[in-house]
C-alpha cells in the first residue's frame, strides 16, 4: 500500500512534469551553453551563418529554423536583425504565397524562427541579417518538401566589407550561383562584351532612275518632213553618229544647195561664202559628218539623215515615218544608260544621319544576288511634301545594262559610327524600360547587370553604359536565368 | 427503462423478427440481393469531383493584351451574368487574347439548369462585345474530368506535326467527343495549319497599296454560291459558283488592282504565300523525343470515370484501323489504374477487417456458429448501404468505401453485445428446462438490444456535424458521411431485426457455463486493476484530469492541412518560371525535361504539356509545366526505391534554373487548382476601376497592418500581390502628329493590328478541314524593335508614313494576367494572422484601415479568405456540435433514465480524444478535415463504450439491489467489480472489433490508402485510450456517484 502510494503521489505527477518540460523546451536544453555546430557554414558579408530545418525535409505544417550566427573572429553575434521568408512563386492561376519565419532570439548567437508551410512544393528562403557592427547580408537558399536540408543559391557581398557593402548595396543586384550541371540543364552559352566597328543601317526603299545628266533629245530648229525613221522603235539602241531618221525641210535643201554652189566656186568666190554657207547648215543642225558625204557627192539630197549626237537608248519617240514636225517639238529622246542613278526615299526621320560620301548598298529584292556598293553622291535639298521623304542618290555603273529604270531597289545607307561596346543581341533582357544582362563572373556566379543599351545592328546591340571589355554575358537561357534571380531575390529588384 | 421485463417499441421488434425468424431472413436477404443490384450499378471513380457547380465561359481575341480583353470582354461579361439566378459569384480572369469567366453557381443547383441560364444572359451580353469575338461555354466538366491523355505518333516520319494536329483536330477529337460521357476532347501541341501571307511592306509600298486593300481583296475571293436551279428536260441541276480558295496558288492569284495597262497586281508580287504554324500557346512533347500532338479526353460532371475510360479505350481501338500508316495512339495518362488500385485497396482492407473481426469474434465466443450471425450480418448491413447510395448518385469511391471501412468495427458491435448476452443467459440457466431455449434468447437480446441498438444510433447521430461542412471539404467528405451513416444505420436496424432472427436459428447446441480460458484470464487480469482503481479512486480521476490537460499542448503541435496527401501512383511534374516566357524556350526546356526524366528506369512513360490546351477548362500560361509521368508498376522499380526516394532523386536531377520544382499528382493538382481562391486564412480584397488605385492602395494597408501598434502583434506576414511581370512595347499615338497627316487612331492602329500582329482575314473550307488565312508583315519587317518603328501607315495622301514618326515605342511591364471580380478588377492581399482569433483580428484591422488607409473613391475592400468557410462551417457546427451533444445525451437520458449517468457517459468523448492527439503526434499527422472527421467518428464510438459500460455497471448494481446486497460502500464497490469484470468480455470484444478492425487501414499502403489513415488513425488511438477510460476511470466515477447516491 505503501508502494502504491508512493507511485501515485510521488513518481506519476513527477514523469509527468518531466515529460511536459521535454515537450515544451527542448530547446534550450541542448543549446544552453554550447555553440555547437548545426549545420553547413555558409560566408555572408561579415558572417557565418549555420542553419539547420527541423524537421530536415520541411513538411506541410510547422517547421523550426535555427540560426547560429558567428563573426569572422568565430564569436558569436548577437544584435542583429534577421528577416526570412519562404515564398511559393506564383503558378498559372495560383498567386504567389509567402510565409514569414517568426525569429527569436534563443540566446547569445542562436536564433530560432517557426514557420508553417501550407502546401507541398518548392519553398525558396531568403534571409536577411543586419547589425550595426557588421552591416548587411543576404542569403539565399532553396527550400523543398521533397528534399532534406537546405542548399545555397547565393550570399550576397561575401566579398566585401561592410563600408563598401553599405555603398553597394542599394546599387548592387544580388547575384546567383547557378553550377555548370544547371548551366547545361538550359543550355547557357555567354559572349564576351565586343569592341566592334558599329553601323547603324538606314533601310530606304529605293527606284533605279535615268541619269539625268546622260538624257538628251531629239528636235528640230525647224519645220520638217520625216523620211525613213532609223530610230523606229522606243529601246532601240543607238550609237554616236548613228542616223536616227531622214528629213526633208525646203530651207534645208536650199541651204544645200547654197553650200554646192559655194563649193564649185571655191577659187574663184571668196573663202567666206563658203564658210557661210556651211555654217548655215550647221545651224540646221547638219552634222559635220553629213555636210562632209554631201560635199564628196556634189548633190543635193532631199531627205538628209539626221544623225545621233550621242550614244543610248531611245526611251521616247513621238514620231513615225512621214510624219510632220513643227519647230521645236521633241522628237526623240535618247538616254545613256551606261550609268544610272538609284534614288532613295529617306524618311524626314533618318535624314539627320545622311552624309555626302557615305556609303550605301544597293540590293533588288528580285535579284538577291545582285548587290552594288556606292556612295551618296546627292541629298535632295528639300523634302518631298507628298511622301513625306527626301531623294538620296547615289550612281552606278550598268555596263550590261540590267539595271532598268524604272526598278525597285533597296537603298542601305550605312551610317559608320566607329568601335563601340557591343552585346550580342541576345544577351540584353528588355524590362520594360531597363535592360539587363547577365555577368558571368566565373564559377558559377551570374548578376544581374542593368545596362544602358544604344543602337543595334547586325544582331549587336551598343552598350553605353554597365559593362567593360571583357566581361562575360550570358547569351542563351536568359529568360530562366532571369527568373531563378527573380526567385531568388525575394523582392523584385528590377 | 433498463431492467429484466423488457417492454417498449424495440424489444417488441427483437420479439417479432426472433418469433418469425425464417421471413425475416428472407426478407432480408431480398433487400440484400437489391443492395447487390445498387452495388454493381454504383459509378466507380478514385475521389468524388470537388468541384463547384460553375460554368466557364471562354472567349478568344486573338493577340489582344490583358487589360484590352479585360475592358471590351471579361467586364462586360462579368457584369452581365452577375444578375443571373442563383449565382453565387462570378470571377474573370483576362490573359493575353483569352478571357475567362467563372460562373460559380450556388451549391445543388443542375448544372445544365445552370448552363442554359449563362446562355440567356449571354445572349444580351453579345451586343457590348467587340465585333469577331464569339463567348462559348465550357464543357460541362471541369479540370479534375481530366481521365485520359493520348499522343500521337508516327515513327515512320511520313506525317509531320501540323499533318498530326489536323488528325487530331479533324477527325480523331470527333471520333472520341461522341463517346458516351466525354465532354470535350481537347488538343495540345503540334502546329495548327494556317496560310500565312507575309506581305514585302516596301513593295506593297511601291504598288502604292494597302495592307487594308490586301484584307479586302482576300476576304472577297473566298467563296460559294448557289444559284438555285436550271430545268433541263425535266431535269433539275442546281446552279453553283465556286469560289473557295482551296491551295497556296489560289490566294497567290488573288488580284489587288490592274495597272492602266491592264497588267494585274497580284498577292504573289507583294508577298509570299506560305502554310506554316499559327500563333501557339501550347506544345506537347513525348519521352524526350521531341514535340507531339497530344489529346486530353475530359469526362462529363457525373460521370462513371471507369467505365468512360474504357468506352474511350474501346474506340480508340476501334479506329487504330482508319488512322494514316504509321500513326499511332500512345496512352499518355490513364486514370483507371489509379481507379482499379484505390478500389483494390480498399476491397483487400475491407476483407481483412471482415476477417480480423470474424477472428476476434470467435476466439472470445468460442463458438462458430455464432460468430456466423456477425459475418453474415455485416456484409449484408454494407450491401444495404448501397441502396440509397445509388438513389444519390453517389460514387463508389476511396471516400465513399472509406466510410464503410471505419464503420465496419462499430457496426458488429450490436450483434456482438447481443450474442454475448445471449451466451450469458444461455450458460446461467443451465437447466433450460425452465424456459424454452427460444424464449431465454429473446429475453436475452431484449436485455441488451434497447440499449445497444441507441447506442449505434449514437454512432449514426454523432455523424451529423460533417455534413456541415462546405465548399471542397464538404463535397470530399460528405459521401463518406453519407456512407458511413447507412451503413452504421442499416447495422442498427439489422441488430433488432435481423440479428434476433439469426440467433434464433444459428445459436443451437451446448453453450459452456464456465467462461473459456481468454475470459478467465481477462477476468482474473481486470479485477484486481478496478480494485485498485477504486481504491484510488480521487487519483484516478486526478490523474485522468491531468491527463487530457497534458494532451491539449499536443493538440496545438499538430500541423494543419487542406486534404491528406492521395497517392496516385503517377507524377505531376510541374515546374514553373515566371510569366512571359517564350514558346522557343518554353519547348526546348519541356524536352530535356522529358529526356531526364525519361532516364529513370522506374519510368514508363512522359507526357509533357507546356502552355494551354484547347480546352476552356485550361488556363495554364507557356511558363507552366505540366509532365504526366506515368510509373511502372513497382515490381519493376530498383530495389529499394521508394514513392519518397524516386522523387528525392528526380528532383535532385531535375535543378533547371528559374523553374523550382513541384511535384504533384494529377488529381491533386487540379483538386488544388480548383480550390485557389485566397488560400491564407485570410486574403483582403481590393476591389476598384483602375489598377493603379487597386495597387496603391493594398501596398498601403500592407505597410498599415505591418506597423501599426494594434496588428502588428498579431500580424505574422502580409503581402500584397504585385501584378507585374508582363513584359508590354507599347506603341503612343501621337494625336497632334497623326492630324498633320490626316490620320485617325483607328488608321494607325489597324496598322498595328495587322502589319504586326497579323490578321485571320478569312478561313479556307477544304472538306472536313477548315484552316485561317492570317495576313501579316513578312518577318524581317517587324521581328525587332528597329524593324518595328518603320512599319508604314498610308495615309489618305497615298504616301506611306514610318509609324516611328506618328507614335513612340516604349518598352513598359505590366500586369500579364488581370483577375476580375464581380465585375471589378480585384487585387489580394495575403495574411497570416498569428496569435488572434481570425475575427477579432478582422475587427482590429477594419479599425486600422478605416482610420487611416485613407481609400479613394470607387476602390473597396472585402475581408475574404478560407477563413470565411472556417467562420460559416463553425457557425454550422455551433449549432450542431452541441445539437449533435444534446441529442446524444437526450437519448441516453431516454435510454438510462438519469441526467448524471448520460453525463458520465458523455466523459468518455473529451478522453478518448487524448489517445486520438498522442497517436497523430506519432505518427507525424497534421490536422487535416480527414482527421477531424475522424474524431467525429470517436466522439460516437466512445460513447457507445460509455454507454455499455454503464449498461453492465447499471445492471449490476440493479443485481445487487434485488438481492439486498447494496448498503454499504463496499457493498458498491463488490457491485461496480462484479458488474464490470464480468462483462469484461463484451467490453473488450466490442472495442477490440473496432480497434483491431481499424488496424488493417494504418497498416495498408497503395493507392488511396493515405485519406484512410488519416481518418483511421485518430479513432484507434481514441478507441485505446476510451477504453482504458472507460475500464478504469469508469468504475471509479460511478462509485462516486452511486456512492453519493448511497447516502
Amino acid at each position: 500500500m505503501k508502494v502504491d502510494k508512493i507511485i501515485v503521489f510521488v513518481i506519476l505527477p513527477l514523469s509527468l512534469m518531466i515529460g511536459l518540460v521535454l515537450l515544451f523546451y527542448p530547446q534550450p536544453a541542448n543549446q544552453s551553453a554550447k555553440l555547437d555546430n548545426i549545420g553547413t557554414t555558409y560566408y555572408a558579408g561579415s558572417y557565418k551563418v549555420q542553419l539547420k530545418l527541423s524537421p530536415d525535409k520541411p513538411r506541410v505544417a510547422n517547421n523550426t529554423l535555427s540560426f547560429l550566427i558567428r563573426n569572422e573572429q568565430d564569436e558569436p553575434v548577437s544584435n542583429t536583425q534577421i528577416n526570412a521568408m519562404a515564398i511559393m512563386p506564383a503558378m498559372g492561376t495560383m498567386p504567389e504565397m509567402r510565409e514569414r519565419v517568426e525569429i527569436e532570439t534563443q540566446s547569445n548567437g542562436v536564433f530560432q524562427g517557426q514557420f508553417s508551410l501550407p502546401m507541398n512544393g518548392s519553398w525558396p528562403l531568403s534571409i536577411e541579417i543586419d547589425s550595426p557592427d557588421l552591416g548587411k547580408a543576404k542569403l539565399s537558399l532553396d527550400m523543398n518538401t521533397s528534399r532534406a536540408g537546405l542548399k545555397l543559391i547565393a550570399a550576397t557581398a561575401s566579398d566585401m566589407d561592410p563600408e563598401q557593402m553599405q555603398v553597394a548595396a542599394s546599387e548592387q543586384l544580388d547575384a546567383l550561383n547557378v553550377d555548370s550541371y544547371r548551366r547545361q540543364l538550359i543550355g547557357v552559352t555567354t559572349s564576351e562584351v565586343l569592341y566592334l566597328n558599329l553601323v547603324k543601317i538606314i533601310h530606304a526603299g529605293a527606284r533605279v532612275n535615268y541619269d539625268e545628266t546622260r538624257i538628251f533629245d531629239i528636235n528640230l530648229k525647224y519645220d520638217a518632213w520625216i523620211g525613213t525613221l532609223y530610230a523606229d522603235f522606243v529601246g532601240k539602241k543607238i550609237s554616236k553618229g548613228e542616223p536616227l531618221f531622214t528629213l526633208y525641210n525646203a530651207e534645208l535643201v536650199s541651204a544645200q544647195d547654197e553650200y554646192l554652189s559655194s563649193l564649185k566656186r571655191k577659187n574663184t568666190g571668196p573663202y567666206s561664202l563658203q564658210k557661210a554657207a556651211r555654217s548655215r547648215l550647221e545651224r540646221l543642225d547638219i552634222s559635220s559628218a553629213e555636210i562632209r558625204s554631201l560635199a564628196k557627192r556634189g548633190q543635193v539630197i532631199e531627205y538628209i539623215p539626221m544623225l545621233s549626237p550621242g550614244k543610248g537608248t531611245v526611251i521616247e519617240k513621238y514620231i513615225v515615218a512621214g510624219a510632220a514636225v513643227k519647230a521645236g517639238e521633241r522628237l526623240l529622246r535618247i538616254a545613256d544608260l551606261s550609268t544610272v542613278w538609284v534614288e532613295g526615299d529617306v524618311y524626314e526621320a533618318d535624314l539627320p544621319w545622311i552624309k555626302l560620301g557615305m556609303q550605301a548598298k544597293v540590293s533588288f529584292p528580285e535579284v538577291p544576288e545582285q548587290v552594288y556598293s556606292a556612295k551618296v553622291n546627292f541629298i535632295q535639298p528639300v523634302l518631298n511634301t507628298d511622301t513625306r521623304t527626301a531623294i538620296v542618290r547615289v550612281s552606278i555603273a550598268n555596263p550590261g545594262g540590267l539595271l532598268r529604270p524604272g526598278m525597285y531597289a533597296r537603298l542601305d545607307l550605312q551610317v559608320d559610327l566607329g568601335e563601340r561596346f557591343v552585346v550580342p543581341e541576345q544577351a540584353v533582357i528588355y524590362s520594360g524600360e531597363q535592360r539587363v544582362v547577365f555577368l558571368d563572373q566565373g564559377e558559377g556566379r551570374l548578376q544581374p547587370r542593368k545596362i544602358k543599351t544604344g543602337l543595334r545592328n547586325d544582331g549587336y546591340i551598343e552598350v553605353l553604359d554597365g559593362l567593360k571589355l571583357g566581361d562575360v554575358v550570358v547569351t542563351s537561357g536568359n529568360f530562366l536565368i532571369a527568373a531563378e534571380s527573380k526567385f531568388k531575390s525575394g523582392l523584385a529588384q528590377w | 427503462m433498463v431492467g429484466l421485463t423488457p417492454k417498449g417499441p424495440i424489444a417488441f421488434v427483437i420479439a417479432y423478427c426472433a418469433r418469425h425468424a425464417v421471413q425475416t431472413v428472407i426478407l432480408i436477404m431480398l433487400m440484400a440481393l437489391w443492395g447487390y443490384r445498387s452495388f454493381i450499378h454504383t459509378p466507380l471513380d478514385a475521389i468524388p469531383d470537388l468541384s463547384d457547380v460553375q460554368v466557364i465561359i471562354y472567349s478568344e481575341w486573338a493577340g489582344r493584351s490583358p487589360d484590352l480583353v479585360e475592358d471590351q470582354i471579361t467586364y462586360p461579361l462579368t457584369r452581365k451574368l452577375l444578375a443571373a439566378p442563383n449565382v453565387q459569384f462570378v470571377r474573370g480572369q483576362s490573359f493575353m487574347g483569352l478571357s475567362f469567366v467563372y460562373v460559380i453557381f450556388k451549391d445543388n443547383t443542375d448544372i445544365y439548369w445552370a448552363r442554359s441560364r449563362v446562355m440567356e444572359y449571354l445572349n444580351t451580353a453579345a451586343a457590348d462585345l467587340p465585333e469577331g469575338v464569339r463567348p462559348t461555354l465550357g464543357p460541362d466538366a471541369t479540370g479534375v474530368g481530366w481521365v485520359f491523355e493520348y499522343a500521337l505518333v508516327d515513327k515512320s516520319g511520313k506525317h509531320n506535326l501540323a499533318d498530326l494536329r489536323s488528325l487530331q483536330d479533324f477527325k480523331l477529337r470527333y471520333w472520341l467527343e461522341s463517346v458516351t460521357g466525354v465532354a470535350e476532347v481537347a488538343s495540345i501541341g503540334g502546329f495548327e495549319k494556317e496560310y500565312q501571307v507575309s506581305v514585302d511592306a516596301n513593295k506593297l509600298a511601291n504598288y502604292g497599296l494597302t495592307l487594308q486593300q490586301v484584307a479586302k481583296a482576300i476576304r472577297r475571293s473566298n467563296n460559294d454560291v448557289g444559284g438555285r436551279v436550271l430545268e433541263i428536260a425535266g431535269h433539275e441541276h442546281f446552279i453553283r459558283g465556286r469560289g473557295y480558295i482551296k491551295s497556296k496558288q489560289n490566294i497567290e492569284s488573288i488580284a489587288l488592282s490592274v495597272n492602266k495597262f491592264g497588267t494585274p497586281v497580284t498577292v504573289r508580287d507583294i508577298a509570299e504565300v506560305s502554310i506554316g504554324p499559327a500563333m501557339r500557346r501550347g506544345l506537347a512533347e513525348l519521352d524526350g523525343e521531341g514535340e507531339t500532338v497530344g489529346g486530353i479526353v475530359i469526362m462529363r460532371y457525373g460521370e462513371d470515370a471507369l467505365q468512360v475510360i474504357e468506352r474511350v479505350k474501346q474506340r480508340l481501338a476501334e479506329v487504330q484501323g482508319s488512322l494514316p500508316e504509321g500513326v499511332e495512339i500512345v496512352t499518355a495518362y490513364d486514370r483507371s489504374g489509379l481507379i482499379y488500385d484505390a478500389i483494390d485497396t480498399l476491397k483487400k482492407t475491407l476483407i481483412e477487417e471482415l476477417l480480423i473481426v470474424s477472428l476476434v469474434i470467435i476466439l472470445f465466443l468460442m463458438h462458430f456458429r455464432s460468430s456466423l450471425i456477425v459475418i453474415i450480418g455485416l456484409p449484408v448491413a454494407i450491401l444495404l448501404a448501397f441502396i440509397p447510395m445509388a438513389m444519390q448518385h453517389l460514387s463508389a469511391n476511396i471516400m465513399s468505401l472509406g466510410g464503410i471501412a471505419v464503420a465496419i468495427g462499430a457496426m458488429v458491435d450490436a450483434a456482438i453485445v447481443m450474442i454475448d448476452n445471449i451466451h450469458k443467459q444461455l450458460a446461467s440457466a443451465e437447466s433450460g428446462a425452465a424456459q424454452s431455449r427460444q424464449a431465454l434468447i429473446i429475453q436475452a437480446m431484449q436485455e441488451v438490444g434497447p440499449s445497444i441498438f441507441f447506442s449505434l444510433l449514437i454512432i449514426t447521430l454523432a455523424f451529423v456535424p460533417v455534413f456541415a461542412l462546405e465548399g471542397t471539404e464538404g463535397r470530399l467528405f460528405k459521401p463518406l458521411a453519407y456512407t458511413k451513416t447507412y451503413a452504421m444505420g442499416f447495422a442498427a436496424l439489422l441488430a433488432i431485426t435481423l440479428t434476433p432472427a439469426l440467433a434464433v436459428l444459428l445459436i443451437r447446441g451446448k453453450i459452456r457455463s464456465q467462461p473459456n480460458g481468454l475470459n478467465l484470464f481477462l477476468i482474473r487480469l481486470y479485477q484486481p486493476i478496478v480494485r485498485l482503481a477504486l481504491r484510488f479512486r480521487f487519483w484516478v480521476v486526478a490523474l485522468s484530469l491531468v491527463s487530457l490537460v497534458v494532451s491539449i499542448p499536443v493538440f496545438l503541435k499538430l500541423g494543419n492541412e487542406f486534404m491528406p496527401p492521395l497517392n496516385e501512383g503517377s507524377i505531376l511534374y510541374m515546374p514553373t518560371s515566371l510569366p512571359g516566357m517564350s514558346i522557343t524556350e518554353a519547348g526546348k526546356v519541356l524536352q530535356t525535361m522529358d529526356r531526364q526524366l525519361k532516364q529513370f528506369p522506374e519510368v514508363e512513360r512522359v507526357f509533357g504539356k507546356a502552355g494551354r490546351s484547347t480546352s476552356p477548362t485550361d488556363p495554364a500560361p507557356l511558363s507552366m509545366v505540366e509532365s504526366v509521368v506515368t510509373l511502372k508498376p513497382q515490381s519493376e522499380w530498383r530495389t529499394g526505391m521508394t514513392w519518397d526516394k524516386l522523387i528525392a532523386e528526380m528532383n535532385e536531377k531535375l535543378q533547371y534554373p528559374g523553374m523550382p520544382n513541384i511535384w504533384w499528382m494529377p488529381i491533386q493538382t487540379r483538386i488544388e487548382m480548383l480550390a485557389t481562391g485566397i488560400r491564407s486564412s485570410l486574403g483582403i480584397k481590393v476591389f476598384g476601376d483602375d489598377l493603379a488605385s487597386i495597387e496603391n492602395t493594398a501596398v498601403r494597408i500592407e505597410q498599415l497592418l505591418q506597423n501599426d501598434a494594434r496588428t502588428k502583434p498579431y500580424t505574422r506576414s502580409i503581402y500584397s500581390e504585385r501584378l507585374m511581370g508582363g513584359y508590354f512595347l507599347d506603341f503612343n499615338i501621337d494625336r497632334d502628329k497623326i492630324a498633320r497627316y490626316g490620320l485617325t487612331i483607328d488608321d494607325v492602329e489597324e496598322v498595328i493590328m495587322t502589319a504586326v500582329g497579323g490578321m485571320t482575314v478569312s478561313r479556307t473550307l477544304e472538306g472536313r478541314e477548315r484552316y485561317a488565312i492570317n495576313l501579316r508583315y513578312a518577318r524581317d519587317f517587324r521581328d525587332n524593335p528597329d524593324a518595328l518603328r518603320r512599319v508604314l501607315v498610308p495615309t489618305p495622301s497615298g504616301a506611306n508614313i514610318p509609324i516611328s514618326q506618328l507614335a513612340d515605342l516604349q518598352f513598359v511591364t505590366g500586369p500579364p494576367m488581370l483577375r476580375n471580380e464581380d465585375g471589378q478588377l480585384v487585387s489580394f492581399i495575403f495574411v497570416d494572422v498569428n496569435g488572434l482569433g481570425i475575427v477579432d483580428y478582422v475587427n482590429l484591422a477594419q479599425q486600422v484601415v478605416n482610420e487611416q488607409a485613407d481609400i479613394p473613391q470607387g476602390v473597396r475592400i472585402s475581408w475574404a479568405g478560407q477563413f470565411k468557410y472556417f467562420e460559416r462551417a463553425k457557425a454550422k457546427l455551433m449549432v450542431l456540435a452541441p445539437l449533435t451533444l444534446l441529442i446524444i445525451l437526450l437519448m441516453l437520458y431516454i435510454n438510462h433514465g438519469s441526467i448524471v449517468e448520460a453525463l458520465i457517459i458523455i466523459l468518455a468523448i473529451p478522453f478518448s480524444l487524448i489517445g486520438a492527439m498522442w497517436l497523430l503526434f506519432m505518427l507525424d499527422y497534421n490536422l487535416s478535415v480527414a482527421v477531424w472527421v475522424g474524431m467525429i467518428a470517436l466522439a460516437g464510438l466512445a460513447a457507445e463504450m460509455g454507454v455499455l459500460m454503464m449498461l453492465y455497471l447499471g445492471l449490476s448494481c440493479e443485481q445487487h439491489k434485488a438481492e439486498n446486497r447494496l448498503k454499504t460502500s463496499a457493498d458498491l464497490s463488490a457491485a461496480i467489480v462484479a458488474g464490470a469484470s464480468q462483462r469484461i468480455r463484451p467490453m473488450l470484444m466490442t472495442s477490440l472489433a473496432s480497434f483491431i478492425g481499424l488496424l488493417p487501414i494504418l497498416w495498408s499502403t497503395g493507392a488511396g490508402a493515405d485519406v484512410m489513415k488519416r481518418i483511421a488513425a485518430p479513432m484507434v488511438g481514441g478507441i485505446a485510450s476510451a477504453l482504458i477510460m472507460v475500464l478504469v476511470v469508469f468504475p471509479a466515477v460511478y462509485s462516486y456517484w452511486k456512492g453519493w447516491q448511497l447516502r
